[in-house]
């Protein structure tokens, strides 16, 4: 609903902008295409498809050029890009964890440091959902996980639902901010920016989501102070601790040889994929069955990303043959509006988009387009990959839509209204929020670290 | 799997979902290919960062490989993830909608993804003529031919045609007899439901395989 909203109040002003001068621009066209564009998603066509056959029009209406005859190398290009193939390789490193009994191990071991802290095990909640969704990349994955393995802790316990399931869908939304995501795979690719700078910049940002959220976690316990579990002598919690070592070493191994400069973001996702099969092997459970499973997971998952990368190519190359996101970024750097106030409404949008939009789509349509401009207004293009990624996470956990929560609900043990989800996320949605705000003053928080490695 | 339908399903129809399943498979198999090839991809890459690290050798060609490997994986997969129903649709819309309005929307949807696929296949097809005309070889060590990964590539866009194209026979024949409900279950998109139980599933394989 919102989004819809924000959506329109956006086509109001870039019409009585067009309208009351400026350029002449084929309105009509363009209204036409936003209707097909609109009438495709209404009658949920597949997003690749919109936006293949959106190319194709744009490319029949407004291009004099054969560009048919590009259009198999523009197909072929992104496909065969040696920067893309760390899409597959991180899912299937995912997936091999996943089915390796990562998620009990982490939980179990997380919570034995965490759990005397006020607020105890909603700490480790965030904390694994975190460390999982890093390496899980998908934030329904992530919440399904570690909804089963941590809700189980709190039967019988005195913790308020809400903030046991708000910090469970939170702790889901740090996946694609914190090293290695796939949303920066595909901002790199897209907008030519190097993967790496955007993993050392993600770094500060994704530590200062996680301190809110612990502090939002603090001020609960604190408030609604619980009897705290007995001490455990040190050498008990040290040796649980053990259990952290592989997927600590894990970490070490994906992002140390990318910050070490030893291999790009594209080797690290091999020696991951590597790694996890040995830390598999360590539990006893690299089985044939599970990576024939896995492998099939990946596949499916890397054509699914690949079909819309297709579409979102087609569309791109026609739009930038046309000239179109140079034209917007003159446009609407030429409003007489400061440029943080652009780059709110250009983030409100993402707010709204985020809403009905899956991530990955949704970062695929609109970066091409945007990116100029954000250019244009003189920002810094790491900076905007971080912040971009933001907005999607916390548009991943806006109610009333976002997905994540609906999957928590579906698996309470407790029956309750679905309100309980969305009471519990709000304090972390504005955790976060104040986040990027922080950004937006201090953008050194995300440039400071790869301008000391670069 | 298959919910006891009321009364015996028309021949047609038999003949078209045996023709999909038929079509299903070989997209499940050639799935299988794509992702032990990334396995594969995995491996290849590693050996040649620890070559280069610690021996000072390298394939000097695994950046063009790799490449070809995701293409291939890419297009091998599709029409897999969509007997799947994997394909990512907006489908908030959708879902509200009664059956009778939701079931020819699913055939659009469909029609519309085979109209890309389509352009996909053929544009595939064109670069591979070049490169055969031309002759055309990458720039690494093995001056691999380009039609060899390229032709792989369009032969899986040309399965992912053909698994649109029996979908689209078993649908409009379900549509003919008055069967739309079958439609649902052959193109609906995933609910949150699948992908929860997707989830579990693989924890419970994490839980079960060690014991």
């Amino acid at each position: 609903m919102i989004a819809v909203l924000v959506l329109l109040v956006l086509l109001g002003v870039a019409l009585a902008t067009a309208v009351t001068g400026g350029p002449a621009v084929p309105i009509l066209e363009i209204l036409v295409l936003v209707g097909v564009f609109l009438l495709f998603f209404g009658a949920g066509v597949y997003v690749a498809a919109v936006l293949g056959i959106l190319g194709i029009l744009v490319g029949l209406t407004f291009s004099d050029r054969p560009w048919w005859a590009f259009a198999g190398q523009t197909l072929w290009g992104p496909s065969s890009n040696f920067v893309l193939v760390a899409v597959p390789l991180f899912l299937l490193m995912g997936e091999i964890l996943l089915r390796s009994g990562l998620s009990d191990r982490l939980y179990r071991a997380l919570n034995i440091w965490l759990n005397r802290l006020p607020g105890g095990l909603l700490h480790t909640n965030i904390a694994s959902c975190a460390v999982f969704s890093a390496i899980s990349g998908s934030s329904v994955a992530t919440a399904a996980t570690m909804g089963s393995v941590a809700l189980p802790y709190f039967e019988g316990t005195r913790y308020s639902q809400r903030m046991v399931l708000g910090s469970l869908a939170a702790g889901g939304a740090l996946g694609n901010l914190i090293p290695p995501g796939i949303t920066f795979i595909i901002y790199g690719l897209i907008t030519e920016t190097s993967v790496g700078a955007l993993y050392v910049a993600a770094l500060l940002p994704s530590l200062l989501v996680t301190g809110l959220f612990i502090l939002v976690i603090l001020a609960h316990g604190v408030t609604h102070p619980m009897e705290r579990p007995p001490p455990l002598p040190l050498a008990v919690k040290l040796r649980g601790s053990v259990q952290l070592i592989p997927t600590l070493l894990l970490m070490l191994l994906v992002l140390g040889s990318i910050y070490a400069g030893l291999a790009t973001p594209t080797e690290a996702a091999a020696l991951g994929v590597v790694g996890a099969a040995v830390f598999a092997a360590v539990e006893g459970r690299l089985t044939l069955r599970l990576l024939h499973a896995s492998a099939e997971a990946t596949a499916r998952n890397t054509a699914l990303l690949g079909l819309i990368i297709f579409g979102a190519w087609l569309l791109n190359y026609l739009l930038t043959s046309i000239n179109v996101p140079q034209a917007m970024a003159a446009f609407i750097g030429g409003l007489p509006l400061p440029p943080w106030a652009i780059m709110a409404c250009i983030l409100g949008l993402y707010l709204a988009l985020g809403t009905f939009m899956e991530g990955f789509s949704m970062i695929i349509t609109t970066v091409p387009v945007v990116f100029p401009i954000v250019t244009a207004l003189g920002y810094d293009p790491i900076w905007f990959g971080v912040v971009v990624t933001m907005m999607v996470e916390i548009a991943q956990i806006s109610p009333p839509d976002g997905t994540v929560m609906y999957v928590l609900q579906g698996m309470r043990p407790r029956p309750g209204p679905i309100t309980d989800v969305f009471a519990g996320v709000v304090p972390f949605l504005g955790a976060y929020l104040l986040a990027v705000v922080l950004l937006m003053v201090w953008p050194e928080i995300a440039l400071w670290l790869p301008r000391m490695m670069y | 799997m298959t919910p006891t339908l009321p009364e015996p399903l028309p021949a047609p129809l038999r003949v078209a979902r045996a023709l999909r399943r038929g079509v299903a498979g070989l997209a499940a198999v050639m799935a299988w290919c794509a992702g032990w090839n990334y396995v594969a991809c995995a491996l290849f890459i590693t050996a040649d960062v620890t070559g280069r690290n610690l021996l000072g050798i390298s394939s000097a060609a695994t950046v063009e490989i790799t490449g070809y490997m995701l293409a291939v994986g890419i297009a091998w997969g599709l029409a897999h993830a969509l007997a799947r129903r994997a394909h990512i649709r907006v489908d908030v819309w959708v879902n509200r909608l009664p059956l009778r309005i939701r079931a020819p929307l699913h055939l659009f949807a469909l029609l519309a993804l085979g109209g890309f696929a389509a352009f996909c296949a053929w544009a595939a097809w064109e670069l591979v003529d070049e490169s055969l005309l031309f002759g055309a070889t990458d720039n690494s060590a093995l001056r691999v031919p380009l039609a060899l990964p390229q032709g792989l590539w369009a032969a899986g866009i040309g399965a992912f045609c053909l698994m649109i194209a029996v979908l689209l026979l078993e649908g409009v024949l379900a549509l003919l007899f008055g069967r739309p409900e079958e439609l649902d279950r052959l193109l609906g998109a995933r609910t949150l439901e699948d992908e929860t139980a997707e989830a579990l599933e693989a924890v419970a394989m994490a839980r079960g395989a060690g014991r």
